[in-house]
């Protein structure tokens, strides 16, 4: 968007889930630690953003509330690919019965899934917003995903901490960069003012 | 069967014709609902201007106007009725008509 700011609480997103990854060994802390965090972050993360439009965006550029069209077909089938990868890997892990061979692989897969979820995001902010940009963004990230994959890291966990992390600064750097030159861009009008001075 | 009657030109809707008016009704025709800073930014008409075309808007019954206060500060939301919509989707089609008249 222009403000810049959904995508600041992505990139934040993302740097908090590296934080998870590195700060807890999934296998001995258990799974339920960093699904619960990950899921009050996504619960919490519009009422946030809504509040801080409010008094950010909303004084600047105003408010409109648009007609909610279904998302279309292309964007449904990514997104359904992608939350199925990230739901039934952690279950995979917690189902199967599985040797450090098999963990090292999915560490792996799991870069390959975090890039198919950055290629899902960016089609649904195209969607949203018609700006073609975010597309290199999605392509990027997989593309880095894929690359990853490939490396070999020492542990396994360092990849998808490295990637998650890294994408996290960049995404929240440029995002950043987009809401100062907002700012800038557009002053708060206050309506007490701008009619005082029309009179 | 008055052969003038199905010749002549249907009526222009002057309230929608007028340049500032169509802006607003065009930017709430394609949106559920706006603010007031938002229709200034669009439109580009200074606030008395908006304010007075959307008084008469709101007077023909084209458009609700909701006024609240956020941080002690008014805020205006601007929507297209559904007899808004129906004027501008008859005025559309006679504008379409009008032009489609003209030759080439």
């Amino acid at each position: 968007m222009q403000d810049g700011l959904a995508e600041i609480f992505v990139g934040l997103g993302l740097i908090i889930v590296a934080w998870i990854i590195e700060s807890r060994d999934i296998r001995s802390y258990g799974f339920f630690s960093s699904p619960v965090i990950f899921i009050l972050m996504i619960v919490f993360r519009s009422p946030i953003l809504e509040k801080v439009r409010r008094k950010v965006t909303y004084p600047r550029i105003g408010y409109v509330k648009v007609h909610q069209d279904e998302p279309s077909p292309p964007v449904m089938v990514v997104l359904f690919f992608a939350i199925t990868i990230v739901a039934v890997a952690p279950l995979a892990l917690i189902v199967i019965p599985s040797d450090q061979f098999f963990y090292d692989t999915m560490w792996t897969l799991s870069l390959v899934s975090t890039g198919m979820v950055m290629i899902a995001a960016s089609f649904s902010f195209v969607e949203r917003t018609g700006d073609r940009r975010y597309f290199a963004f999605g392509l990027l990230g997989m593309t880095t995903g894929l690359i990853f994959a490939l490396l070999e890291f020492e542990p396994p966990m360092a990849g998808p901490v490295l990637y998650v992390l890294g994408w996290g600064v960049v995404i929240t750097l440029v995002s950043l960069t987009t809401f100062i030159r907002f700012i800038r861009k557009y002053p708060i009008i206050d309506p007490d003012e701008v009619e005082a001075s029309e009179q | 069967m008055n052969n003038d009657e199905d010749t002549r030109s249907p009526d222009i809707d002057r309230l929608i014709h007028e340049p500032a008016r169509l802006k607003i009704m065009a930017q709430l025709y394609v949106v559920e609902s706006a603010d007031f800073i938002f229709l200034m930014r669009r439109t580009q008409l200074t606030w008395g201007n908006l304010s007075s075309h959307m008084s008469k808007l709101e007077t023909a019954g084209y458009i609700e106007v909701e006024k609240e206060f956020v941080d002690k500060k008014p805020h205006t939301i601007l929507a297209l009725t559904e007899k808004g919509k129906a004027a501008f989707q008859s005025y559309r089609k006679v504008m379409q008509q009008v032009l489609n008249e003209i030759p080439e």
